[in-house]
């Protein structure tokens, strides 16, 4: 797993270095002083993991999460302070670990996004028109066909088909990255849609099914432009 | 002031022996206290509350890797202070005896790093 962490006291950076030098699955990629240095490597390279500070000059570590919006890699927030713990969560952040930090209960944060990471891998493509989801411990081929629209759940979603509804243990950027960009539409943070499965659209929202499905204000642009309809 | 203003039980722990690791933390420790040490009498100079926070709050847990933990306390007197801005006149003294602690810390941690460097001449040798 590729990982950065992004802490403006250097000695907090040098601990968590020293940390994950001995965590085999986690591959250091860059130390940053500031959410402007951590955003260079997220835009340009495949960033799994960011150790993140909450509080930071410039542009603090929650400020950091909600401008990465959906390029947001899987987070562990560090503070001195609980204070931020609440709202940490509301993030969906991994974990959220309080300097200064255990060494046991780092490797359990980095444990906790290992199972995360490899959930992502939870459903991968198998051919053009179908895909393997594991459930529990059964490996399910689905035709793409099939799928009306994915569903986050905190750390699970929900595939939704004509007449199944799979849970599985993944994360919305691994969904999207196994289905093919040509049929499936990420409309929300939480929803991503077959697109000629659209019965309807209104306003902000799709149907599909029996189902009404918010469409970020967002995404609505590239929603049209998917189904080439004028705006 | 104590003679022993720092342990470095807690670094040793967590460095697994790592003893480059160890020397490193103790000289950004130096750089970085050096740095917030101002930063802390400058702010409180200008009555920048949100700036001596902010110091205060990152100085914090490096003070935490050294084992200063008498000079951590007076720190976090500062952090409550400054953060609820109650018995703000506390302050001058309190940043005072901070500083002087810290100044005691720096110097025994420049006695270790000496100590690092020493012994690793004679490993080499």
């Amino acid at each position: 797993m590729n990982c950065i962490i992004v802490d403006d006291d250097a000695l907090v950076r040098l601990d968590l270095e020293n940390k994950i030098s001995q965590v085999s699955f986690l591959n250091l990629m860059g130390s940053c002083s500031s959410a402007a240095e951590a955003t260079q490597y997220i835009m340009n390279q495949q960033v799994d993991l960011m150790i993140l500070d909450v509080m930071m000059p410039e542009m603090n570590g929650l400020q950091l999460m909600k401008a990465l919006e959906t390029e947001r890699p899987q987070v562990i927030l560090v503070s001195s302070s609980k204070e931020f713990a609440a709202e940490a969560f509301d993030f969906d952040v991994t974990d959220f670990l309080v300097k200064p930090i255990s060494g046991e209960r780092f490797f359990r944060a980095a444990a906790k996004s290992r199972r995360l990471h490899e959930g992502r891998t939870s459903m991968s493509s198998y051919d053009d028109h179908s895909v393997f989801i594991k459930v529990n411990t059964r490996l399910v081929k689905i035709d793409l066909r099939d799928i009306l629209f994915v569903e986050a759940l905190a750390d699970y979603v929900t595939v939704n088909t004509s007449n199944n509804k799979y849970t599985i243990h993944s994360t919305m950027k691994g969904i999207e990255s196994a289905l093919p960009g040509k049929y499936f539409f990420r409309a929300h943070n939480s929803y991503i849609i077959r697109l000629d499965r659209i019965s309807e659209i209104d306003d902000n929202c799709v149907v599909i099914g029996q189902k009404l499905i918010p469409v970020s204000r967002s995404k609505v642009k590239g929603l049209m432009q998917k189904l080439k309809l004028l705006t | 002031m104590a003679k022993n203003s720092i342990d470095l039980f807690y670094l040793k722990n967590i460095s697994m022996g790592n003893r480059e690791f160890e020397l490193k933390l103790l000289q950004t420790f130096v750089e970085q206290t050096d740095i917030e040490m101002k930063i802390i009498q400058e702010s409180l100079q200008r009555k920048d509350w949100d700036a001596l926070y902010a110091s205060a709050h990152k100085i914090k847990p490096s003070l935490h890797f050294i084992g200063g933990l008498q000079t951590e306390a007076l720190l976090k007197s500062i952090e409550g202070i400054v953060k609820d801005k109650i018995n703000l006149e506390k302050l001058p003294e309190l940043v005072s005896d901070f500083l002087k602690s810290c100044i005691q810390v720096i110097k025994e941690v420049k006695v270790e790093i000496e100590n690092y460097q020493n012994s690793s001449k004679i490993n080499q040798a």
